[in-house]
Order: structure tokens, then C-alpha cells, then sequence
């Protein structure tokens, strides 16, 4: 047996010479465990924010679509300004501007009412629906069933009258233009509970980098897409209460998936949206395209849609 | 979802050790050596010392240490830590990254030749412990770069096992064919399986979502469930064990025969744990993950529906179903070894070819083998294995029987770089047999006359 011994010390010192403590195993750190790694980008949905057409009504609960279906008519048809969605109004201009209503748009109105008879009848209508009264000094003895073959006969024929008669149209067409309610209000939506685990947050959350962090790679952001179907481009403002999460959106006219810029959310943001929000959506109007929108029916009440999602940079943290 | 990450952390780390081992087949003269083939015999008869008379630990797989944890900054961390590239963690890594642990405990064993010196008996009482793990890339795709995809066929199986086997072996054709015979009764004391047919994730900017189709069968003494009450659902801390006794019994056979094609060229086969357990029903608790959950943000103003359940990606959530009795056929083995001596009979030099049929892959083994024998009572081997077609360890086995004990020693840890607990770090299998014994009665006779006489003197 003695004469083996220098084989045990052999293997004895092979098998210490093996040894790499770098890898032992009561060394394990599985802090900092992820899906992903820094460069990753995940995303997950959050709420979807649908805005009918019932919703979006002025100060005096007039519809949208009824407020600008009447702008429509008092327009000339010949807006001034145009892009690549077509002939469009600042509605901001309307009410801002009165010079621009006076010297711009009433005399184009009227000029378009003298040469072409759908304009004329289009003016009539709506005289005779809604402003019947308000020419019965100017056409006396003129009855609801005849005013507008009166109106529309008394504007081109007769010179002395055809002044006053264009005259109360602007009177009447630069009222409304320049008073157009445009505050749309009350646009606030609850959101109890959104179905995400608790285990889901904290993978979003958990290896967050601290606010001011320099060069930030693990960040979360709300973002998301505005779908419009409106004939108006707008400015929309949704804030998220009681979070301090708010961002501002320009949105196009007619246009779906207009983005709106990326709000860093931190975890306790995401934690209180979770758990339960409100949003509360200010919106302005911008540019109006007549005749471009306010459909009607089973599948186009919705006029707005937010679309908010998260992006999370870097991993997702995996709790050990 | 952070259950399922300890469940794969504790099996990676608690799957540390293997089967057969390949360095062992050719020490002559070795008790334990009938492990392999039932026709081959020791030395001399011989009985165990409980526990340590015979262990044989292995761990064999295609995935070693290295791909699993890495140096960073003095510490160690696992391929799931950020600061391991998505690219360096699967880089390694295989379709499907197996892992194997194969435990025999030797409780009780005696064996003796009988008058002739030629035929041999042995009894073994022994405690089997397999584990099995299958992990697809996929499923490190989808952790490492967060990609979405398809997993499937992702699981564990465990099985514990008594084995209480008699065995017996005689020569024929003049000396030249020895068969052996072990018959084996098993007690099977827990079984353990959970499977994944399809995990599939969906993240996308629109829509998270998780189909997952799993079942979980677990058998021991004593097993129960206690699921949510309301849901009917339950994860494997809801599992209840109290084992006093077997749950299950089944019955194996090896069977061997060595063939002396010329006197110094011997041929060996053998087929080993070719038997079932047949576990019982009412020990059994099984259920089935079906989850289907999707989240796509929620809709306000509200649509009326129905609030669900919030969106979580965990799995290893089962629904109970009834429990069943089933059969499992246990891992069998081949083993075909092929052995020539020279120089009277001192050094051999073998060939050995291991096939064992795990759960999800047959894995294949070839080893190469210089022996060492100067005396009888003490080999020496060398060995060099190729585990499915590529290069895998070197080991060393030594056997000595002098006369008044058995001892024997085998592994493929001694050459190769591993942790200070002794687990290779890159090598994707390892082997460690060791026995003492105390020798009984005469020596063997099946060995050539030449070398006895030798010996002798």
C-alpha cells in the first residue's frame, strides 16, 4: 500500500489545484436579475380612452356636430387657408379676430350667395329654420312657407333690398362665427382598477433609475396614440389625478395615430395608476375642415381615441 | 412568476451530480462493478459497509456550469443577471439543455462466489434517486432578450426509489460466456413531474398575453392538496406530504453476459432498469395549468363587461384534477464495453458505449479506457469520455481489495477545473464512485490461470 502513497498526493494535488474560487457557490448574487438587458425596450398597454360624439358638447350642451354643422353654412366655401387635409379655418381665428370675420369671410359668403344658388339655398334653409324672424321687418307679409322663395327672389332681384338682405346675414353669420362656443367641457373619465398583478408592477418598477439620474436606462414612460376622427385638429391635455402625470398632445384632424410625446412616469406614479385614476381631458381646437367629419352611427360615435401604453427601457427586474 | 424562477433556480443547482460512471466499468475486481453488468463479478465476495459501501453520484447533461453562472466583479452570477449579455448567455446554450442527476445509495449489500469460485451471488439494497430537467432555449430567449415566442417542452421529473436486488451470474461455453441476472423489486417512495407543453407569451404594445398548457403529477406517501377554496387552484406550497411507507412498487431486471472472444479480448453488454414502478392512485395529486390570460389595457368609459382577473405571467398554477395510477418504466440503460489485455494481463485497454433513455432524450456515451493492474487487488484506470459527440472528462478510478477491504474510487472531477463544492465548471458531466467494503471468502477463478497463479505468489 506504501507505494502508492505519491499517487494519492498526485491526485490530492490535482484535485486542489482544480479549484476556481471564483465560483463558489455560496457566492451566488441574484440581485440584479432581468428580463432583458439595458438595451431592451418592452411595452404593455394601459387604457384605452373613448370619446363619443355625445360626449363633446359646448358650454350650452349644443353637440359639436350641430355647432359646426351651422358654421359650416355661415363659411364661404372658399376658406382662405389650406394644407394637405384641405380648406381650413382657425377656430381660434374666428373669435380672436373679428377684423378677419368682417373683411374676409362675410364678404366671400356673400359673393358666394350671389353666384351660386346651393350656397344661396343652403343660407336660406338655415335662415328660414332658425332666423325666420329676424327678417320680417326687411320682408313683410312673407310667411314661413314662403320666405325663402322670397328671400332667395328679393337677394337677386331687387337692388334696394338686396343690400339689407345681405346685410342681416352678416349681422347674423358674423354673430355666430365670432361667438362659437368652443370650450369643450367635462371631458373626465374614472378609471377604478386596472388588471395588472402586483408581481407585473414591480417587474415595471423595481430596478427604476432614480429621479436625476444622469444618462437614465431603466425608465418608464407613459405614451400612446390619439386616434381622431374629428374635422378638427386639437390640443388635447389629459391629466391623470392624483398623480402630477400630465402631457399635452397636438392631435390632426381625421387623422388616427397621431402620437403624443413620452411622460416619465416613476414607480410610485405607476403604482397610483394601478390602483385607480381620474383623467381629466382639457381640449382647444385648432384647425376646422368643414364638411370632413361628424358622422353619425353604430361604429363612428367614437370621435377620440386614447390609446396610453407604457414603455419600459432596460429589464424587466425579476425578484428572487 | 417568481415561483417558477426559484423552481428552475433550485433545479439547476439541486441537479448537481451523475449516472453511471463510465470510469468505473473497467476496474476489475470492483464490488460495485455488477452495476453495470450483472454477469460481471468482484474480486472476492465481499459485504458493504451501510451508506458508504457503494455511492455513485452523477450528473450528466449537455450544459455545464459555466453556461449557467459567470464571474462578474468577485461575485457570481447567474445568466439571467443583466450584466450577462443576451449574446454570452445564449451563446451555450443547446435546443434543449438537459440536465440529468442519477443517485444510487448503497444501504445493504453481500455477495459471494459459490463453491466453484466461478458462479457469483449478490444481494443489494439500494436507494435510487433520478432528477431530469429539460430547459429549451426558447425559454432562455424569451428571459434573456424578452422576445416573445413559443416554449414548449420544458419540465422536471424527479423519482425516489428503494431497489432491493438479487443477482446471480454463472459461466457457460467452456468459461467464455458468463450471463448474470438481477432481479430487483422497487419501492418507490416519491415521484414528481412537471411539464409544460406550451408556454407561450405574447408582448406587445397592444396586448400581453400568456397561453400556457401544463400539468403537474406529484406521488408520495401521504400526498394531498389543499386549493384556493375559490378558485380551485393550487401552486406546490399547497402540497401536503407526510410519507411513512411506499407509494408505489414495481419490479426491474438487469441483464448482462461478458464474451471472451480471444483470451485477452473480452466483449460486454448489458441492459440495466429495465422495469416499471406502478404508483398509486390515492397517493397522487395531479392538475393541469391551462391558463389563457390576456391583457390589452382596460377600455373607459367601462363596456360593461365583466372585471377578470388581474394579468400576471405566473405559471406553476394548477387546477386540481383527479389523480390517476400510472406506470413509469424506469431509465434504462445500455452498456456494450469491449476490453483487450496485454502484457499479462497489467494493463487493458477498453471501449465503452452507454446509452441511457431519459425522459426527453436518449443520451449517448463513448469512453475510452487505459487499465492498470499490476496485482490483482489494485487497478488503476484512465478514462476519456465523448457524451453526446463531444468531448466531456477525463477520469481516474482506483480499486483496491487487498485482503482485508474493499475500497474504490472513481471520478472525472480530479483533472477538471471546479467550484470549491466540487461541481465541475466546465465540464457537462460528472461522476463520483466510491465503496468500502469488507472482502469474504475466496478469490474469483473466472479470471485466467495464469494471472491467479501470478497473484499467488
Amino acid at each position: 500500500m506504501k507505494r502508492f502513497i505519491p499517487l494519492y498526493v498526485l491526485c490530492g494535488i490535482c484535485a486542489t489545484a482544480c479549484v476556481d474560487q471564483n465560483y463558489d457557490l455560496t457566492k451566488i448574487d441574484t440581485d440584479n436579475i432581468a428580463i432583458g438587458d439595458e438595451s431592451s425596450r418592452f411595452e404593455i398597454p394601459l387604457a384605452r380612452v373613448i370619446v363619443g360624439i355625445d360626449e363633446l358638447n359646448s358650454n350650452d350642451q349644443t353637440p359639436i356636430d350641430e355647432l359646426f354643422n351651422e358654421a359650416d353654412t355661415w363659411l364661404p366655401t372658399q376658406l382662405p387657408d389650406k394644407d394637405e387635409n384641405g380648406s381650413f379655418i382657425l377656430v381660434q381665428k374666428l373669435t380672436d379676430d373679428p377684423e378677419f370675420v368682417k373683411n374676409e369671410l362675410l364678404p366671400e359668403l356673400i359673393s358666394e350667395m350671389e353666384t351660386d344658388d346651393a350656397k344661396l339655398d343652403d343660407v336660406t334653409s338655415l335662415l328660414s329654420e332658425r332666423y325666420y324672424e329676424s327678417f320680417a321687418p326687411l320682408l313683410p307679409g312673407v310667411t314661413p312657407e314662403t320666405f325663402q322663395e322670397t328671400f332667395k327672389r328679393e337677394f337677386r332681384d331687387n337692388e334696394l333690398l338686396h343690400e339689407q338682405l345681405a346685410e342681416q346675414v352678416r349681422s347674423l353669420a358674423g354673430n355666430y362665427l365670432s361667438t362659437l362656443d368652443m370650450n369643450l367641457s367635462g371631458l373626465s373619465y374614472d378609471i377604478e382598477h386596472i388588471d395588472i398583478s402586483d408581481d407585473i408592477v414591480n417587474m415595471l418598477t423595481d430596478n427604476l433609475d432614480p429621479e436625476g439620474t444622469p444618462d437614465s436606462r431603466n425608465t418608464l414612460h407613459i405614451a400612446g396614440t390619439i386616434d381622431n376622427k374629428l374635422p378638427l385638429s386639437l390640443t388635447a391635455t389629459p391629466v391623470l389625478t392624483p398623480t402630477d402625470v400630465t402631457f399635452t398632445a397636438d392631435i390632426a384632424a381625421n387623422r388616427d395615430g397621431n402620437e403624443f410625446p413620452e411622460t416619465q412616469l416613476f414607480a410610485e406614479d405607476l403604482r397610483t395608476i394601478v390602483r385607480g385614476i381620474t383623467i381629466e381631458i382639457s381640449v382647444a381646437l385648432g384647425k376646422y375642415y368643414p364638411g370632413k367629419g361628424f358622422e353619425r352611427g353604430t361604429d363612428t360615435d367614437t370621435q377620440l381615441q386614447i390609446n396610453l401604453h407604457l414603455i419600459k427601457r432596460g429589464g424587466l427586474k425579476f425578484d428572487l | 412568476m417568481k415561483k417558477t424562477y426559484l423552481l428552475l433556480a433550485a433545479l439547476f443547482l439541486a441537479t448537481s451530480l451523475a449516472a453511471q460512471n463510465p470510469t468505473a466499468y473497467f476496474m476489475e475486481g470492483s464490488t460495485f462493478r455488477s452495476q453495470f453488468n450483472p454477469a460481471f463479478a468482484p474480486l472476492r465476495g465481499y459485504i458493504n459497509l451501510p451508506v458508504i459501501g457503494g455511492v455513485q453520484m452523477g450528473w450528466n447533461g449537455n450544459i455545464a456550469l459555466d453556461n449557467l453562472l459567470y464571474a462578474r466583479d468577485g461575485k457570481l452570477v447567474t445568466l439571467l443577471d443583466s450584466s450577462v449579455t443576451p449574446d454570452q448567455a445564449l451563446g451555450n446554450l443547446k435546443k434543449n439543455n438537459l440536465l440529468g442527476l442519477d443517485t444510487r445509495i448503497n444501504i445493504l449489500g453481500f455477495g459471494k462466489f459459490t463453491k466453484n469460485h466461478k458462479n457469483f451471488w449478490s444481494f443489494d439494497l439500494n436507494v435510487r434517486v433520478n432528477e431530469e430537467m429539460n430547459l429549451p432555449k426558447t425559454l432562455f430567449e424569451f428571459l434573456k432578450r424578452g422576445q416573445e415566442g413559443s416554449i414548449s417542452n420544458f419540465g422536471a421529473t424527479l423519482e425516489s426509489y428503494l431497489e432491493a436486488g438479487f443477482n446471480y451470474s454463472f459461466p457457460l461455453l467452456n468459461d467464455r460466456l458468463y450471463i448474470g441476472v438481477r432481479g430487483k423489486f422497487l419501492a418507490g417512495l416519491a415521484r414528481a413531474q412537471v411539464n409544460y407543453d406550451q408556454f407561450d407569451i405574447s408582448l406587445q404594445q397592444d396586448r400581453w398575453a400568456v397561453v400556457t398548457k401544463g400539468t403537474i403529477d406529484v406521488t408520495a406517501d401521504g400526498t394531498s392538496v389543499t386549493p384556493d377554496p375559490e378558485t380551485g387552484i393550487f401552486e406546490f406550497g399547497d402540497i401536503n406530504y407526510k410519507p411513512r411507507k411506499p407509494a408505489g412498487y414495481g419490479f426491474a431486471v438487469d441483464l448482462g453476459a461478458t464474451y471472451d472472444i480471444l483470451p485477452n479480448l473480452q466483449a460486454s453488454l448489458a441492459v440495466t432498469d429495465l422495469g416499471f414502478i406502478n404508483w398509486g392512485r390515492k397517493n397522487t395529486v395531479s392538475g393541469v395549468s391551462t391558463q389563457e390570460a390576456e391583457f390589452t389595457g382596460v377600455t373607459v368609459p367601462d363596456d360593461g363587461s365583466e372585471s377578470t382577473p388581474d394579468f400576471d405571467l405566473e405559471m406553476m398554477k394548477f387546477t386540481s384534477v383527479e389523480g390517476k395510477s400510472m406506470s413509469k418504466m424506469l431509465r434504462a440503460s445500455v452498456n456494450a464495453g469491449i476490453e483487450y489485455e496485454v502484457w499479462n494481463h497489467r494493463v487493458g485497454v477498453g471501449l465503452l458505449y452507454t446509452a441511457r433513455f431519459w425522459e426527453y432524450k436518449t443520451m449517448h456515451n463513448i469512453t475510452g479506457s487505459v487499465n492498470f493492474h499490476p496485482t490483482r487487488w489494485f487497478t488503476l484506470s484512465g478514462s476519456y469520455s465523448v457524451l453526446d459527440n463531444r468531448g466531456s472528462a477525463v477520469g481516474l478510478g482506483l480499486n483496491l481489495c487487498p485482503g482485508w477491504i474493499n475500497f474504490f474510487l472513481a471520478t472525472d472531477l480530479l483533472l477538471t477545473k471546479h467550484t470549491p463544492q466540487w461541481v465541475p465548471i466546465r465540464q457537462s458531466s460528472m461522476n463520483l464512485t466510491l465503496g468500502i467494503g469488507i472482502p469474504l471468502g475466496k478469490r474469483s477463478h473466472r479470471i485466467a490461470a495464469y494471472v491467479r497463479e501470478n497473484d499467488r505468489k
